[in-house]
């Protein structure tokens, strides 16, 4: 269970607890926070890796995916957000197609059902995102900035995540359509809380994403 | 932005002048800036690129003296390109040095960039996994002392206070001089 963080004191300590309860192997990836997320990730009984400086969400999950697989025995690689607007029972979901040799990634979608609530220009910049990555990676999914995803071990080697900030997200979809594994969409999810809107990604944000994907 | 520039100071140029002798710059400068272009899509910079902007540091500084040393050397040069004046000219070298400078240090701010990745990355999985190992060591020896406990309740015994260790410092003061009283009176 990989969960990159980075300024998430508030809500990271109850993330963990909650994916301790169905996950033995819970790594979080503590992306040089300053209040003390690491910490309280520890406490809640998470293994903890921290980067001396901070270096963005891609390179979080590359390193998570590094330790998870550093580790003997693991099988199945889960990325979860540690703003807490995943849920636990989808990742669960999400791992059990992955053992019953359904597909080799699982990877999150909000729009599959109707049970996440996304604004309408947040949709909009997710449904062109969407468009994007459609069109330059050949894989047809509905929702491609999805931090909850699921993986074999073998997946989770074969990614090479050099997009460190935000375009990573388009980027490991981009390495499962180039290294030709078996994926479906599972529907989950995403909870909008007060304190995930307020931390999220802001649409703005997006202008970011499109820069680094087309100077990459 | 900086092609639209020096593409729209052209059109005036050529404008003012028109004829054969502005085609000349023109594809001057689009000789330039495809080098630039050409040098974004290369990426990584190697010792040869080192050496041909060492090169090319030189030159310019032995272009910027020759400038100083013969300002009329624009003039004719931008005559010679079909360029109306020579500080025309000078602008749009500018502009192709700003273009290639702003590529290849995007160029190596990008090759830092991963590789401080690299080096932040292994540093955080080296301590994570020293933590690992030595919260791994200490629940087994937890566990071993827990299993020695059980097996053989240990009778501790008495601990002795250890005898201090005295040294005989007898010679140290004999080697120092006596005291001679009353020579500070």
């Amino acid at each position: 269970m990989v969960v990159p963080l980075y300024n998430e004191a508030a809500v990271v300590g109850e993330v963990v607890e909650g994916l301790r309860r169905s996950f033995a192997h819970v790594v979080c990836v503590d992306d040089a926070s300053r209040d003390g997320s690491g910490d309280a990730a520890a406490r809640a009984g998470a293994v903890v890796v921290r980067h001396p400086v901070n270096l963005g969400q891609g390179a979080a999950l590359q390193t998570g995916v590094d330790w998870a697989l550093s580790q003997p025995g693991t099988r199945f690689v889960v990325t979860f957000d540690a703003d807490g607007q995943h849920q636990v029972a989808d990742a669960m979901a999400m791992v059990e197609r992955l053992r019953s040799g359904e597909a080799d990634v699982v990877i999150g979608s909000r729009f599959l059902d109707g049970r996440t609530r996304v604004s309408p220009l947040k949709r909009a910049v997710l449904r062109a995102a969407v468009v994007h990555t459609n069109a330059t990676t050949g894989v047809r999914m509905t929702d491609a900035h999805n931090g909850l995803r699921a993986m074999t071990r073998e997946v989770a080697a074969s990614l090479d995540i050099t997009q460190n900030r935000m375009a990573h997200a388009s980027e490991i979809v981009e390495q499962i359509g180039r290294g030709g594994w078996r994926w479906v969409e599972h529907p989950v999810e995403v909870l909008y809380t007060d304190y995930s809107v307020a931390k999220g990604q802001s649409v703005l944000n997006s202008v970011n994403i499109v820069t680094e994907l087309i100077f990459k | 932005m900086l092609c639209v520039c020096v593409c729209s100071t052209l059109g005036e140029v050529s404008g003012h002048d028109g004829g054969v002798e502005s085609v000349l710059i023109k594809v001057l400068l689009m000789a330039g800036i495809g080098v630039v272009a050409l040098l974004f899509v290369r990426g990584h910079s190697t010792a040869r690129h080192q050496a041909v902007r060492r090169v090319m540091v030189v030159a310019f500084a032995g272009l910027a003296t020759a400038s100083l040393l013969f300002p009329q050397t624009w003039q004719s040069a931008a005559e010679l390109l079909g360029v109306g004046r020579g500080t025309d000219l000078l602008l749009y070298a500018t502009i192709l040095v700003v273009l290639g400078f702003m590529v290849t240090s995007y160029l190596r701010t990008r090759d830092l960039q991963r590789q401080v990745t690299v080096l932040s990355r292994r540093l955080a999985l080296d301590e994570a996994l020293a933590a690992q190992q030595q919260a791994a060591l200490v629940a087994q020896q937890e566990a071993a002392r827990a299993a020695l406990e059980v097996a053989a309740p240990v009778t501790r015994v008495a601990q002795v206070p250890p005898t201090p260790v005295v040294v005989d410092e007898g010679p140290v003061f004999a080697a120092l001089p006596a005291p001679r009283p009353g020579r500070w009176v």
